[in-house]
């Protein structure tokens, strides 16, 4: 059983935790709009918010290439930086790729904290990277006035089997391998109104890696594939629909942390979540009253959130028998129709 | 009071909010100056979550959150009832002979619980310790501990258990008295015998 060393305290340094931290989706689009990267080998780029990018090296061979930092989501050092490192690298998995080689992209704030807390964390990225056949190859890290550390990592696919997230076809199944209410929780365990036992049960959930998930929709034929963070469930979801086809969400069967529905009732949601439910205004249709707790856990911006993959129907029940295998909580979640409107509708 | 939250990540305008309202003695009024949709929307939550009551104020950049402290929110715990200072005396496990008086036994203390007040004691002495620690009278003795949840006193008699040969861990309920409380509330309150 996991348990958590808080001595650092690691959460109650920054202002916001974990990709609540994130800049809000509208205004990160407006910026990365004015980019231009045209290359012929360039297979995935800044177009149609992908969690990677792509670059063909040969017909056999492309990198897959990905960095993220997320500021400290729970108080221990080492669990810290398991969950920043498995966050880093669901980019890899979410396009299909296994993850070679990584590189510390690390703020210290060494104001508060000592140098065994940074190397508690680095010990900690390290052992998720080690976890999945990846090696960490070097970093970078700067004095800051809050703690951030992730990975810049790299991984390999083949070109012709990249997934990529807003391909799924009508007729459709999507699964979510992991329950929601990360943010929610995260904040609650900055706030410290979370038991330890809910806490330790939120970190083992933040650390697991996609890597396996990844390997599952991959064996089973999957059309689309994207992990689900900052923008939540539905901002991840409404990605993939791309506006082209309608996700119809099955709202009881979507998993979540009961615990976060506490949280939500006291006024304990990131900001993020709250500027995902705008961003997403005109784009999902509540086809029924779910109340304003669980409609925020479909909108809660998620740290080392799962994959959600879209599969034809056999194929996704395949994917769930096969993550009950590996003990990996997968649910159908949704179903891909033609456009009926909205991006979204909740039933 | 008047707090200021401006500028602050959640969780910390909730907690500073949470924290002021517990300073503050039933009826205050706390004001939250806030200047983000997020904090408003927590603090407001939260507020009502609590069972206050919130206005709300918006004057250019700053959002000012009104709280009136009401009522807590959780529900009352039930007014306990008013006990009279009466003692019910049992001499035995039923009230006359036979089957029926077992019956009338269970019956009576049963309806006691519907009275608007209570007795202060119920003292259990000779075969009356029967029905506090023996299972075949487990109706009688969940009433019983519903009596001794709503604040009415339960003995039994320790000397009668161990004429019975009843081990005063048997006890289900109450406490195991003695002769001499039980002949002071004998003395000092009123005495029905059942």
């Amino acid at each position: 059983m996991l348990t958590l060393n808080n001595e650092a305290k690691l959460t109650k340094y920054v202002r916001a935790s974990g990709c609540a931290a994130k800049l809000a989706p509208g205004s990160l689009g407006d910026a990365t709009c004015h980019l231009k990267s045209f290359h012929t080998d360039l297979l995935v780029g800044f177009e149609g918010n992908e969690d990677a990018g792509v670059y063909r090296v040969n017909d056999a061979l492309a990198i897959v290439q990905t960095v993220d930092f997320i500021t400290p989501v729970v108080d221990d050092p080492f669990v810290y930086g398991q969950i920043a490192a498995a966050n880093s690298l669901s980019d890899v998995f979410a396009m299909g790729a296994d993850a070679k080689t990584a590189l510390n992209v690390v703020g210290f704030d060494g104001k508060h904290h000592g140098r065994e807390v940074l190397v508690e964390i680095l010990r900690g990225g390290e052992s998720k990277a080690h976890e999945c056949g990846a090696v960490i190859v070097g970093g970078h890290t700067i004095e800051a006035l809050e703690m951030t550390y992730g990975l810049s990592a790299t991984g390999y696919v083949h070109p012709a089997k990249v997934l990529r997230n807003n391909t799924p076809k009508i007729g459709d199944v999507v699964i979510l391998t992991k329950p929601l209410g990360m943010g929610m929780l995260i904040t609650g365990i900055k706030a410290d109104l979370l038991t330890d036992d809910t806490a330790r049960r939120v970190a083992e959930n933040l650390r697991t890696l996609n890597y396996k998930a990844s390997l599952i929709a991959r064996a089973c034929n999957a059309h689309a594939c994207t992990d689900v963070t900052g923008f939540g469930f539905l901002g991840h979801l409404q990605e993939m629909s791309a506006g082209n086809v309608t996700m119809r969400v099955d709202a009881d069967a979507v998993p979540f942390f009961a615990e976060a529905l506490e949280m939500a009732a006291m006024g304990i949601i990131p900001a993020g979540s709250y500027a995902n439910r705008d961003f997403l205004q005109e784009k999902v249709r509540f086809a029924r009253e779910l109340g304003f707790e669980r409609e925020m856990v479909l909108f809660d911006a998620q740290t080392s959130g799962g994959l959600l993959i879209a599969a034809e129907e056999k194929d996704a029940l395949e994917m769930l028998r096969r993550c009950g295998d590996e003990g990996i909580p997968a649910k159908a979640v949704a179903q891909v129709v033609a456009h009926e409107g909205h991006d979204i509708i909740v039933g | 009071m008047r707090i200021d939250c401006k500028d602050l990540a959640c969780p910390e305008p909730v907690l500073r909010t949470k924290k002021a309202l517990e300073s503050l003695g039933e009826d205050a009024i706390l004001e939250v100056e806030l200047n983000s949709v997020s904090s408003v929307e927590n603090c407001k939550r939260f507020a009502m979550n609590q069972g206050c009551d919130v206005r709300i104020e918006t004057e250019g950049e700053t959002t000012l959150l009104t709280i009136i402290k009401g009522y807590p929110c959780e529900i009352a715990p039930q007014p306990k009832r008013a006990t009279l200072p009466k003692t019910i005396f049992v001499k035995s496990d039923r009230v006359g002979s036979g089957e029926l008086g077992a019956q009338l036994m269970l019956g009576f203390l049963k309806t006691t619980l519907e009275l608007d007040a209570l007795p202060q004691n119920i003292i259990f002495v000779n075969e009356g310790v029967l029905l506090t620690t023996q299972e075949e009278h487990r109706a009688v003795i969940d009433v019983l501990k519903t009596l001794g949840e709503r604040g009415v006193a339960i003995y039994s008699c320790g000397l009668c258990m161990n004429f019975f040969n009843i081990p005063h861990e048997a006890l289900q309920v109450g406490q195991v008295g003695n002769a001499y409380d039980t002949m002071r509330l004998l003395m000092e309150t009123d005495v029905v015998s059942l």
